[in-house]
């Protein structure tokens, strides 16, 4: 593990129906970077992030926080330490405008929900999610996740389906949130974005991750995703 | 960014103040007033008064709620929402569990 990390998974094997989904995984994020995770469709990245976001109960390895091995780690544990999930599903309450849960993220981290909502700037927050974009949702997730005061951020494919504005404005949210310290993780397939805003990149591969050092070649990165082999 | 470190028991306060809670509520009381209705119609087929407490059947009604319930909670997504806020779904549930053995109690002893 990174001597730095705020969170990680470690040595995760995971299976499923007799089927290895990971193998001795390992993934972590950083205070002050933006580290991506990248790989094949299927290839294990979503059951790695919900492993490390303690929705998933893999058959070994451990999740730390800030070096410490959690026991039972689960999300609402992580979460009232700092961590924010961002799934790649709609996840906000359908039947309450974006406000009110902004709201209550803000009444129970002692937080201002309208600076996270200017400093994300989500827009139209008298609205219910279903009557957003999806551009407009995930900046309104992300305020949410600011108005928890997260200090690890995990999102799981933020830059899927978004208009190039969102995904510009989605992208500079997330390095000014490393540039104050927070630890971001995302996975995507969003070549683009991943080269824009990773600073560190880990690559899974049926199941198993490695560490890329040197991703900036367009190329390194295609591989990874499988475009660059007919995936 | 505020530093996070929350406590669970204010976060539970937080939720049981919020429009989440009392939506989540009045789910709860229509499903409490179905259950109720398929046990009180169970039990007028039996000889009995409709709004006897009968221990187990009680049970397997606030079972079937609470499931109904989670599943109403999870389906949207909601649950990862609560997780975010600091909350499990046991947690979320444990008040209507315990709303309705009071519910069903008070309506016994008032039917007495």
């Amino acid at each position: 593990m990174s001597a730095t990390a705020r969170i990680a998974a470690e040595a995760v094997d995971l299976s499923r129906g007799g089927r290895a989904i990971l193998r001795q995984a390992y993934v972590d994020a950083v205070p002050g970077t933006i580290t991506a995770l990248v790989g094949r469709i299927g290839a294990g990245k979503t059951s790695l992030l919900r492993v490390l976001a303690g929705r998933m109960r893999p058959d070994r390895g451990q999740v730390r926080w800030e070096g410490e091995r959690l026991r039972r780690p689960s999300l609402e544990a992580l979460a009232r330490a700092g961590l924010a999930l961002l799934p790649d599903h709609a996840w906000l309450a359908p039947q309450h405008t974006l406000g009110v849960q902004l709201a209550l993220a803000a009444r129970v981290s002692g937080g201002d929900w309208r600076a996270a909502v200017a400093r994300v700037g989500a827009t139209r927050v008298d609205r219910r999610p279903g009557d957003l974009s999806t551009g407009e949702r995930r900046l309104g997730e992300l305020a949410l996740a600011v108005s928890l005061g997260a200090t690890a951020l995990v999102l799981d494919e933020p830059f899927r389906e978004l208009d190039p504005m969102h995904r510009d404005r989605l992208g500079a949210c997330l390095r000014d949130l490393a540039d104050d310290g927070c630890a971001v993780l995302f996975a995507d397939h969003d070549v683009e974005s991943v080269l824009a805003r990773a600073d560190r990149l880990f690559a899974i591969e049926e199941g198993a991750t490695r560490v890329v050092p040197d991703f900036r070649e367009r190329p390194v990165v295609d591989w990874y995703v499988g475009w660059g082999r007919g995936g | 960014m505020a530093r996070a470190g929350r406590s669970g028991v204010a976060a539970y306060g937080c939720w049981l103040a919020s429009p989440l809670f009392r939506s989540t509520l009045a789910s709860f009381l229509l499903l409490w007033l179905l259950a109720k209705g398929m046990l009180g119609a169970g039990s007028a087929f039996a000889g009995d008064s409709p709004l006897t407490f009968r221990p187990f059947a009680e049970t397997l009604a606030c079972l079937f709620e609470l499931v109904t319930l989670a599943h109403f909670i999870r389906r949207p997504g909601t649950d990862v929402l609560l997780g975010n806020i600091g909350l499990g779904l046991a947690i979320i549930l444990l008040p209507f569990a315990v709303l309705h053995f009071l519910l069903g109690g008070a309506l016994a002893v008032l039917a007495r």
